[in-house]
């Protein structure tokens, strides 16, 4: 029906408008910031700030919603960068994307006012007859179980079990063992949690260890992957790790021999330069591989763990006078590359101290000198905070900023209930997902075990 | 103005109705199939849930409780070729699984595929198969009330097998509308009996492939 109106009005007058074919300009970095300065509580600000699918298709195009908010802005003559909040107000009641909600219901739901397949209705209650098999619209302890077991064990309760289960006094108690048993059954710690590394590690097999080109042994990364997530460990450790765990699931301290001149097979980074993950010599060498500037790597570190994907324009926090270009590869184009590189480019200053293939004294090594550049020409920035000499400490001070932010938590909690329920969690069950974030400093002391504690109890989780 | 416009954007004209001309004659059209709508089965007489939130159980859960429903080691599931699992190589991906070292796939599909009933159907099979062969060979595990060197299964018997085959496979009882489903199983399309081998064959696929043993 839009395009019909946009055509409607091109026969008419010959004049194309101005909202559709919108300027690059119009693309503004600093427009998430504001965005999630007008709605710090919305869905889509939590733990985050809002991606720029938020108001285009693809920077600098925009969406229905991005062209309603330009055209709010042009007919009250605002200044983007002072009055976005009130063009964003004035567009609240319209239904920019036509699904039948309007852009602030979206907005507080969590879907997106500019894509008309992103909209939302609230289930209605159950109504009739009770439901011989399970509570259905309300917490289902028998239901709860299973999916538990299924979850976390890697199977169904057998008959015996939900017999047992149903005839249970206390079956919270009852459940809550269940998940207790299953963290640390050879499901969990051998298939379950490694399924969850895989996008974070990127194994592949032809260049691990013993493949055909060996250059490192992510057998490292999934091991610290599943003890920082296990037991009574803090799950900060996946980024503030200074150990590894050896094939026999012992600590390792200091740093790890490879083979030859690389050191392919070991940890070389120095103890006070590591940073969990994201400083083991897999990680580090097939993000990094050749690169002067390891902007693939910071991306990836983002992405895994912060829960950041610059290439779906998320977590952009621009900073100012950047792109430098440092490395002089055309990224300091205005119009296009400064949208993720004002972010991008600060957040990867840090990796470039660590070896990638190739450099000396061997693969994800610590190296102060590798960079061309002088360390006082470009300044580190995580999540608005600069991170001082990097030359000296590495990404530790990223590690740290990283591993203490609200888009660890979120990221954290979100991996877990997006892998409880098989899917994201939907607008009704993001309050749940808000609860499980914010109680991962406190009330979890920053244990996953914890967490998943908590998790089995919400009723994302526990309601058919 | 709106025939203009979309006369101008090459879009074909629509019949009064407002739907789009084929160019045939509605009554030329043979659908290949009856007018009568069907509405499916009646709705239960009792609340069901409004969230529509199924999960898929994945392939491990999925090969586990085939194997403890079953009584079965690893090796007696599916291998193509006698070679190849599959449930961790040749189906892995429809039934849910994703293999990131040597292919690449970093995560699983969000939703069953249009091969993942085939494939669990094969494992499923597979499974029963290799039960019924050990039950018909040694002392039987699951199939203890059928007496597999009679020409046909007697109703009780039937029965027995069927209540256990949901136990199992379910983790709950049958209901006895259930029941009755899978008893006539016991006699194939033509009235003539079911051997005791195939209705035990039969009987476990059909329960284990039951949208419940998939989704939860």
């Amino acid at each position: 029906m839009r395009l019909l109106s946009v055509l409607v009005v091109v026969t008419a007058t010959g004049v194309l408008p101005s909202a559709l074919f919108a300027p690059a300009a119009l693309a503004k970095p600093v427009g998430p910031r504001l965005a999630c300065a007008h709605y710090p509580d919305a869905p889509m600000c939590r733990g985050a700030v809002v991606a720029c699918t938020q108001c285009h298709t693809a920077p600098p195009e925009l969406n229905s919603y991005g062209s309603d908010v330009f055209a709010a802005l042009e007919a009250g003559n605002l200044v983007y960068e002072d009055d976005l909040g009130t063009a964003l107000l004035n567009v609240e009641g319209d239904d920019s994307d036509g699904d039948g909600l309007t852009n602030l219901e979206e907005i507080l739901l969590g879907t997106r006012p500019g894509d008309a397949s992103s909209f939302f209705s609230a289930p209605a209650p159950p109504s009739g007859a009770p439901n011989p098999g399970f509570d259905v619209g309300t917490y289902d302890e028998a239901f709860a179980f299973r999916r538990l077991l299924i979850d976390y064990c890697g199977r169904s309760p057998t008959f015996e079990e939900r017999e047992a289960f149903a005839a249970a006094i206390d079956q919270r108690a009852l459940r809550h063992a269940a998940l207790d048993a299953c963290l640390t059954s050879s499901y969990w710690t051998g298939e379950g949690l490694p399924r969850l590394a895989d996008k974070r590690i990127r194994p592949l097999q032809a260049i691990n260890i013993d493949g055909v080109i060996p250059l490192a042994d992510y057998g490292w990364d999934y091991r610290l992957f599943v003890h920082a997530l296990t037991g009574d460990r803090d799950a900060r450790d996946l980024l503030l790790a200074t150990y590894h765990i050896d094939a026999a699931g012992l600590v390792v301290e200091g740093v790890i021999t490879g083979d030859g001149d690389d050191q392919v097979g070991g940890q070389p980074a120095l103890v006070d330069k590591r940073a969990g993950m994201i400083t083991t010599q897999w990680f580090l060498m097939v993000h990094t591989m050749f690169s002067e500037l390891p902007r693939t790597t910071a991306a990836q570190a983002y992405r895994a763990y912060l829960g950041q994907d610059i290439a779906r324009s998320e977590g952009l926090l621009p900073v100012e006078g950047e792109p430098k270009d440092i490395d002089d590869k055309g990224v300091d184009d205005q119009e296009t590359c400064i949208y993720c590189h004002a972010t991008l480019d600060p957040l990867s200053y840090a990796f470039a101290h660590y070896n990638g293939i190739g450099d000396s004294g061997g693969i994800g090594a610590y190296n102060a000198n590798r960079p061309s550049w002088q360390p006082s020409e470009v300044e580190a920035v995580l999540l608005d905070v600069p991170l001082g000499d990097t030359a000296a400490a590495g990404v530790t001070q990223w590690a740290q900023i990283a591993a203490n932010s609200p888009q660890f938590r979120q990221n954290l909690a979100s991996m877990f209930l997006t892998h409880a329920l098989g899917r994201a969690p939907l607008p009704d069950e993001l309050d749940d997902l808000q609860a499980l974030a914010e109680g991962f400093d406190d009330v979890d002391d920053h244990r996953a075990v914890r967490l998943l504690h908590r998790l089995i109890d919400t009723n994302a989780f526990g309601v058919p | 103005m709106l025939v203009v416009a979309l006369a101008a954007a090459g879009c074909p004209e629509l019949s009064p109705a407002g739907d789009v001309d084929s160019g045939v004659p509605d009554d030329v059209i043979d659908s290949g199939v009856a007018d009568e709508v069907d509405a499916g089965p009646p709705p239960p007489p009792f609340a069901i849930s409004t969230r529509n939130r199924l999960a898929w159980k994945r392939q491990r859960a999925l090969e586990n409780d085939l194997l403890i429903a079953l009584a079965l080691e690893k090796a007696d599931l599916c291998n193509e070729l006698g070679l190849y699992s599959c449930i961790d190589f040749v189906h892995l991906v429809p039934l849910g699984g994703n293999e990131p070292f040597s292919r690449s796939q970093y995560e699983p599909l969000p939703s069953p595929t249009v091969t993942t009933p085939i494939a669990l159907d094969r494992v499923a099979l597979s499974a029963c198969r290799a039960r019924v062969d050990q039950d018909v060979a040694g002392v039987p595990v699951v199939f203890a009330s059928l007496d597999f060197d009679a020409a046909a299964v007697d109703a009780e018997a039937a029965a027995a097998a069927i209540d256990g085959l949901g136990k199992r496979l379910l983790g709950r009882a049958l209901t006895p509308g259930e029941v009755e489903e899978f008893a006539a199983l016991t006699i194939d399309d033509d009235g003539a009996a079911v051997s005791p081998r195939d209705f035990a064959v039969l009987s476990c696929f059909a329960i284990a492939t039951m949208s419940e043993t998939i989704f939860y």
